[in-house]
């Protein structure tokens, strides 16, 4: 029977059955053999070693944290460099490759005092070299944060081997160290990086191959294949296993996918254990419902209703807060964020509970209040506003528009592109728009002070006692004396409301349930402790 | 020497026609809305520092100006540095056609193969259920949408069956093997790792045969409609009467003459696919030409647009004239003057 379907398929293409049955034997044994070659070379030995496989979309351009154009290098970078501090249970400031430090009596001046003994990845020793190295190349890189440094450190000068003074232009001490616990401004070493200013190409120079990319940190680049895989080992020789940080995971392989929808199979198909960044929000309540996946949020992007003063009738407080009481944050989370976070009542994030305050809570949902406030005002049919808009904000604006309509605000919704909108917005044409903020360093001041001033030149609020404040809480040496400022800051805010919250919106991670132990880390500068110091348990 | 005269006239033609698609393209790209600088750095860069990068970048200097530059560079063999990566854009060139290459060899050898070979049972099986099947498969391979085949074919052999990895170039615990070509298949062969060839291989199946399906439709449609028209042909009735088998009828005197049309087509998928399918490349995770490609549109990237569409140009000027040189090859009333 075989052999005449053989014939019937071959016929007259001249084959005699002999050679058909002789290729299809042929590359069936070619295939089997094939196969069990190729499975007996791709099965690992079994290994107690500790492998996590992070699957991404997020792909770096470059790892070298002075050209950085994204923060998905930041975050690779946590894992091999180290940074002058760090941050203790996500939360709390502390000295890292700097061990100790102190703030002169004007705020101006940082003395670190480094470590000794640490070294880097090919056995040469950091020094106070390498930190004033590190500094003065970020005002020639093109990093797009490098801005924090340039902006703000006057000089960087060595004192001693271990020892480096910080000069900054203006007094903002407790900031300064707080952007100096971030990866992107960590120490690279100098003596691998045969680079300066002069012959670094506009984009920074290629001085700094990965074949000497080394770091302090808790682990060591082995491969980089770009826009393919990371594979990092663990640093057998960490400086720190002395202070209690040990990584459990002994290699970290880091992949890159093209699409959320390849990210998400690769998790079901287990090819990765582990993800970053690039789920598709859309997917994450399947996985949630998957049993063999763990999801983890946190809440991570600020989202706010932006009202631009010079577009009237947006320079008048009252109708702001009419259009604060007549905006449901609960629908707007429900339904135009798809419940993908939490409401906040301030313009920093609910955990952040040392600094939160719900002072924007007053103006709850109340439509009523609302018209009332518009009649006041002068406007008691309402008015017509435009909202500007990208695509990825159609569901939350359109709710906005919904409600704003409910008590006669009749709200124009404007799509364009997002270079777009930078462009209107900074020329003045935009009357409101839903901004998005995820922080540049966790500081308050970040959080809030930045959004505003950065806001300020385009959103033509001012106020003096918020700016005089921003002064005094910049230069102050302590958090408790900051945070005092900074409700008054936010009491400011809440009264004139030249933005109204709307939610803070999730961050996931998402996991297999072998992967015991891991702990999401609120606080985005140290990913590290999560992915690093969870464990595989697998049956 | 005539086609050697030829070759040489249409290298020398392709000179001038490269000089006026790159100006085309440079000017298209500049007039484009969006700043480069802007797409890079977003919201984040002060008015100050983006006109500073603008000026890194030449960017700020007139159009013409920034014409002489790029061409001047180019005549030097410079094709600048991607804005996005700030690596050279032949060095990310380099980097990524061989991952698109390998894809794109064994997307023609399945159209090849498995279209002349379709083509070929449904020419000698006309109006017969062979016949009938074969066409009405080649007609629903020809609708499918690579990238939903893509899709389907991912779902299907990787996450129900996990016959087939999801995507990229290789398994994550093999080790590549060192760069000889760039290409990994002819390096791990040369290396003697055939874990690592059977590996890449198992790795470019799928998107291959998702870009092949409608390469295998059209071959086999071309090929079956030439064939059954070269077997009607006088000189086909002459050499059967002459008594040479089927075979020879086939091979020597049919196949050769109905093939011609059939290699155009080839050549010309095959050089449409060496710019890198954007899709297929996204779908299954493979740094290649495309994915390059879309990075560069995504950041107004142009000297990367540029570097890849020359690469493009040139390729496509290349296969030309090979498959020039194959028909006068094969066909021996082909002359070129």
């Amino acid at each position: 029977m075989e052999l005449i379907t053989i014939k019937k398929i071959f016929g007259k293409t001249g084959i005699t059955k002999i050679q058909a049955i002789a290729i299809i034997a042929i590359i069936v044994i070619a295939a089997i053999g094939g196969v069990f070659y190729y499975q007996s070379g791709l099965m690992p030995a079994p290994t107690a070693e500790q492998v996590l496989v992070i699957g991404t979309t997020d792909r770096p351009t470059t790892l070298d944290p002075g050209s950085l154009l994204t923060s998905a290098a930041a975050w690779t970078d946590q894992f091999v460099l180290d940074t002058l501090f760090t941050f203790a249970n996500g939360s709390e400031l502390i000295p890292w490759l700097a061990e100790s430090y102190t703030i002169s009596e004007d705020g101006k001046e940082i003395d670190l005092y480094l470590e000794e003994g640490v070294m880097w990845h090919d056995g040469s020793e950091f020094t106070a070299e390498d930190v004033k190295f590190s500094i003065d190349r970020e005002s020639y890189l093109p990093g797009v944060m490098n801005y924090l440094i340039t902006m703000n450190i006057e000089s960087c000068e060595v004192i001693d081997t271990y020892h480096v003074k910080i000069k900054t232009i203006e007094a903002m001490p407790m900031i300064m160290l707080k952007i100096l616990s971030s990866s992107l401004y960590a120490p690279v070493p100098k003596d691998n990086i045969q680079e300066t200013a002069e012959n670094a190409t506009a984009w920074g120079c290629d001085a700094w191959g990965y074949d000497v990319f080394v770091g302090t940190g808790p682990y060591k680049l082995v491969e980089y294949v770009i826009d393919e895989k990371i594979v990092l080992e663990k640093n057998d020789n960490y400086w720190a296993k002395t202070k209690g940080y040990d990584p459990t995971i002994d290699t970290i392989i880091i992949k890159y996918y093209g699409d959320p929808a390849a990210l998400r199979m690769a998790l079901e198909t287990k090819e990765i254990d582990i993800t970053f960044r690039g789920l598709d929000p859309l997917d994450i309540p399947d996985l949630i419902a998957n049993p063999d996946i763990e999801v983890s949020e946190i809440p991570f992007t600020f989202e706010y209703l932006d009202m631009h003063l010079n577009h009237a009738p947006l320079n008048n407080t009252k109708v702001r807060k009419a259009i604060a009481y007549a905006v449901n944050v609960t629908n707007v989370l429900e339904k135009g964020f798809k419940n993908r976070g939490v409401i906040t009542y301030s313009c920093m994030p609910p955990p952040a509970e040392f600094w939160y305050n719900t002072l924007f809570a007053q103006y709850h949902y109340d439509p009523d209040m609302a018209v009332e406030l518009l009649t006041e005002a002068g406007y008691p049919d309402g008015f017509n506003i435009e909202l500007y808009l990208h695509s990825e904000l159609i569901d939350p604006c359109t709710v906005i528009a919904a409600d704003l309509a409910e008590v006669g605000i009749d709200v124009k919704l404007v799509l364009v592109d997002r270079v777009e909108i930078r462009n209107l917005r900074r020329n003045g044409f935009i009357p409101m728009e839903v901004g998005g903020w995820f922080p540049d360093y966790p500081d308050p001041h970040n959080w809030m002070t930045e959004i505003f001033f950065y806001h300020q030149s385009y959103s033509y609020w001012h106020s003096e006692r918020f700016e005089e404040l921003e002064i005094l809480e910049k230069s102050a040496s302590d958090d408790n004396t900051r945070k005092t400022y900074f409700s008054e800051m936010s009491q400011i805010v809440a009264e004139e409301v030249p933005l109204y919250p709307l939610a803070f919106v999730h961050k996931s991670v998402a996991y297999q349930e072998y992967v015991k132990n891991f702990v999401y880390p609120t606080n985005f500068y140290c990913e590290v402790f999560g992915y690093g110091y969870c464990t595989i348990e697998k049956d | 020497m005539e086609l050697k005269l030829y070759i040489m006239k249409r290298i020398l033609l392709g000179i001038p026609m490269l000089f006026i698609l790159l100006t085309v393209l440079f000017v298209i790209l500049h007039i484009m809305p969006g700043d480069p600088v802007e797409a890079l750095y977003g919201e984040k860069g002060s008015p100050e520092f983006l006109e500073e990068m603008r000026h890194r970048l030449g960017l700020d200097k007139p159009l013409l100006n920034q014409y002489f530059d790029y061409f001047s560079g180019l005549l030097s063999g410079n094709l600048g540095y991607s804005i996005h990566s700030g690596r050279p854009v032949i060095h990310e060139i380099i980097r990524t056609w061989p991952v698109t290459l390998q894809y794109c060899i064994l997307t023609t050898l399945f159209s090849i193969f498995l279209g002349l070979f379709l083509g070929i049972i449904s020419a000698l099986k006309k109006e017969k259920i062979h016949d009938f099947i074969i066409r009405g498969i080649s007609l629903v391979a020809f609708s499918l949408p690579a990238f939903w085949l893509g899709l389907l074919l991912q779902f299907v052999f990787c996450l129900r069956t996990g016959l087939f990895p999801l995507g990229g170039i290789q398994s994550l615990n093999l080790e590549t093997p060192p760069s000889i070509t760039g290409v990994i298949l002819v390096d791990s062969l040369l290396t003697g790792n055939m874990v690592a060839f059977v590996d890449v291989l198992r790795h470019l199946v799928l998107p291959s045969i998702a870009l092949a399906a409608q390469f295998v439709a059209v071959t086999c449609r071309v090929s079956r409609a030439n064939i059954v028209e070269t077997l009607g042909e006088d000189y086909i009735t002459t050499a059967r009467a002459k008594g040479a088998s089927e075979t020879v009828v086939l091979y020597r005197h049919a196949l050769k003459n109905a093939i011609l049309p059939v290699m155009t087509i080839w050549a010309w998928s095959f050089a449409g696919l060496l710019g890198g399918s954007i899709i297929i490349e996204k779908i299954f995770t493979l740094p290649g030409m495309g994915s390059l490609l879309f990075t560069g549109i995504m950041y107004r990237d142009y000297p990367l647009i540029q570097g890849i569409l020359i690469f493009f140009a040139i390729i496509t000027m290349v296969v030309s004239v090979i498959l020039d040189v194959v028909y006068a090859l094969l066909d021996p009333r082909i002359r070129y003057s």
